[in-house]
């Protein structure tokens, strides 16, 4: 399953249900504002529970219109152009738009 | 690949427009067909054929238009989202507000039955916005 998350941990819920929702094989792709969620801190927060083979994405140009840059962000992260983004939904099914 | 998209924001207060238009462009260079833009709640204030935004701007509503005519695209306005915001389509609009078109040229304006067609016969359907 492919969630696409678009709102920040502190925004919305929907990021940390999606985190303890998710199971391996699945990915969690943050777009607008969500990404603000990579910015690491410690303990990891929002992403404590989540399991392992999850991968978590984040849409690149989303983050550089936020001033976000990878140094900032967690180490399991990896990004995606929306070229990755079409591929991930390509490659996923189903997909679930988190709000 | 045929893919189908929602958006259920406005254009210029919520980002959903410009995301779904990155996904659809680049899914369109990779050889997809997007088969059908479904625009629902405050997403079918990007279907308003009035929208007027500074010239040095994006222009959202004119951006879904080309789109059609040059991918043919299906834009399609949920009736009920627009006529509670005021877009109307052709007929009603002459009769309670005499005027002739709500809508920018493109989008045509139709019922929630089309976009259960569209999560039905696309592979992929994603919403963006609220």
């Amino acid at each position: 399953m492919l969630f696409i998350i678009n709102k920040s941990a502190t925004q919305s819920h929907a990021l940390s249900d999606c985190v303890k929702k998710a199971y391996a094989g699945d990915v969690i792709l943050l777009i607008e504002h969500a990404v603000y969620s990579v910015v690491e801190i410690k303990p990891p927060a929002v992403f404590q529970a989540l399991r392992e083979n999850v991968s978590v994405c984040a849409l690149q140009p989303d983050l550089l219109v936020r001033g976000l840059d990878k140094e900032r962000c967690y180490d399991f992260l990896e990004y995606v152009d929306y070229s990755g983004f079409v591929a991930l939904v390509e490659n996923n099914k189903p997909i679930r738009s988190c709000f | 690949m045929k893919i189908s998209v929602q958006i259920n924001a406005s254009p210029y207060q919520h980002q959903a427009a410009d995301t779904a238009w990155g996904f659809i462009q680049a899914a369109i260079a990779a050889g997809h067909e997007v088969y059908r833009v479904f625009f629902y709640h405050d997403g079918v204030y990007n279907a308003a054929r009035d929208s007027r935004p500074p010239s040095d701007e994006r222009d959202i509503v004119k951006r879904w238009s080309t789109l059609r005519v040059e991918h043919n695209v299906d834009l399609v306005v949920c009736v009920s989202s627009a006529q509670r915001r005021g877009l109307l389509e052709t007929s009603v609009a002459k009769k309670v507000a005499g005027y002739e078109h709500a809508l920018a040229d493109g989008f045509r304006i139709a019922g929630l039955g089309l976009l259960m067609e569209a999560v039905i016969d696309s592979d992929r359907h994603i919403t963006f916005g609220e």
